[in-house]
């Protein structure tokens, strides 16, 4: 055996440059220093501001483990406060989205506004004069900030800035939000929600690897081109397409190459040359007609921001955690405000005809995960190979790390910052 | 639906625009209107009519329009 499990896991030892072991995706412990050292500190990626557009809108999330509130007021101001009674512990709210001012909380009505302010306590006769409702409002999330719409936030006082951890994301981020017309994503048209039974990096790592499409989905791959396109071109040998390791956990399937071949999309467009005109006359208003050609042929980017963000084309993904070897993913379709309803509507059927309960891509990937931890308990060698394309990756300038798209170099740049941050 | 009385005139309809439903009171005359969530109908389901009544003084109006409200 090359790890004991009673002993304290040691990142510098479990995670090597081109390999990494077993242990970091099943053991307890392990879960436990990422609750700590991640999800409870670092910068996470909580929900998007066109979730709640009008005042009294909320949604309840997680950040990690912990149960968050994000709310609008009639200021239209955002907050995102922790989702605990300041009483008893309670969580207030008890639905995934909903709209009121006040949230009651069930069991003894202790009762907040939409800003997390305690308003009402009953019987408050039984509280002495010393107690102040004012001392007592729901916790707020420390930190908080957003990118495009996108709000993220950390459980801790200090740390890197929001724009600082994000750093060459952003340019990803702007290439998905500019997309829309009117310079803003929508995502209110529902959600897929998926739970597996297995570790919540599987799905990260998943995100960004170029190695597994044309063999885990190569029949859907097959079916989504109608057999017309080489599919080694796409996703295999022949590809010219990157994997890129951004640094500060952004890892990328830069498929530009491709994108720009097939009028922005990795398959050509399936909407109307109406529509299309439609969609290239509206961006140009915005930006005028050379910099719509440009964003049109670029198409969505293919990217991941750790540890729970997922951008790909034209769908949002987050990774919630729930154990160590269970997870729940969701999938948000965005729409792209002030596109053509066509083109929105492609966009809408594309998540869920790929990654709906019967899609073509989204279950075979879960299958894989569940392969991937009933796998780990075999423990005679616990190494998982991380080493492909390592000799032939190159280091760009600005720092970034380019290697083939069908290479680790995306997955290596996740364990890389993953390490990074287990350590200190 | 449309209420009358000799004192007042209001609209209300229900309103799915949010991430949950919200009845909209509009007074016809003005067009002013509020969005009541349901926990704030509970709360007015279990009012007394003189809990309403510091609502009635018609200087609230003119206090609300200057703040915009």
């Amino acid at each position: 055996m090359e790890t004991a499990i009673d002993s304290r896991p040691d990142y510098n030892r479990l995670i090597l440059a081109d390999r990494i072991n077993g242990r970091i995706y099943y053991d307890p412990a392990v879960f436990k220093d990422e609750l700590e050292k991640i999800w409870h500190r670092e910068w996470v990626y909580v929900a998007h501001e066109s979730e709640v557009p009008e005042p009294g809108d909320y949604v309840t999330r997680q950040i990690g483990l912990q149960p968050v509130i994000v709310s609008r007021d009639d200021a239209g101001q955002i907050h995102l406060m922790l989702n605990r009674c300041t009483h008893r512990g309670n969580t207030v709210c008890q639905s995934m989205r909903g709209n009121s001012h006040a949230f009651r909380c069930a069991y003894h009505g202790w009762t907040f506004n939409n800003r997390g302010d305690l308003v009402g306590v009953p019987y408050a006769a039984g509280y002495d004069s010393s107690f102040r409702k004012e001392e007592f409002p729901l916790a707020r999330v420390p930190r908080t900030g957003s990118y495009r719409g996108l709000i993220f936030a950390s459980l801790s006082h200090d740390g890197p800035a929001l724009e600082d951890r994000l750093g060459p994301a952003r340019a990803l981020l702007d290439q998905f939000v500019d997309l829309a017309p009117d310079g803003e994503i929508v995502v209110r048209s529902g959600v897929l929600k998926h739970s597996y039974r297995g570790n919540w990096k599987m799905a990260l790592e998943n995100s960004v690897d170029g190695y597994h499409p044309n063999i885990l989905h190569h029949a859907a791959m097959v079916m989504m081109t109608r057999g017309k396109t080489d599919m080694e071109s796409l996703f295999g040998e022949r590809s010219d397409a990157q994997a890129r390791d951004l640094g500060n956990g952004t890892a990328q399937l830069d498929l530009n190459v491709i994108q720009n071949r097939n009028g922005g999309r990795v398959v050509p467009p399936a909407w109307s040359k109406a529509a299309n005109e439609e969609f290239r006359t509206a961006l140009a208003r915005r930006h005028g007609t050379e910099r719509a050609d440009q964003i049109l042929a670029q198409g969505g980017p293919h990217f991941c921001i750790f540890p729970n963000l997922i951008l790909i084309l034209n769908q949002l993904r987050v990774i919630q955690p729930v154990s160590v070897d269970e997870t729940v993913i969701y999938y948000y379709p965005t729409l792209l405000k002030g596109a053509p309803d066509e083109v929105n509507q492609r966009r809408l059927s594309e998540t869920y005809l790929v990654h709906g309960p019967a899609g073509r891509v989204a279950p075979d990937d879960f299958e894989a995960y569940e392969r991937n931890q009933m796998g780990f308990e075999a423990r005679v060698n616990e190494w998982l190979l991380l080493r492909r394309g390592l000799h032939r990756e190159e280091h760009e300038a600005g720092g970034s790390i380019a290697g083939h798209e069908t290479d680790e170099t995306t997955q290596r740049g996740i364990w890389h910052y993953y390490r990074d941050l287990m350590t200190h | 639906m449309l209420l009358t009385s000799e004192f007042a005139a209001v609209e209300i309809e229900r309103d799915d625009s949010g991430n949950g439903p919200r009845l909209i009171v509009r007074d016809a005359r003005s067009g002013k209107s509020i969005l009541l969530d349901p926990l704030e109908l509970w709360a007015l389901a279990w009012a007394r009519h003189d809990d309403l009544i510091a609502l009635l003084d018609p200087s609230r109006r003119d206090r609300h329009s200057r703040n915009g409200a």
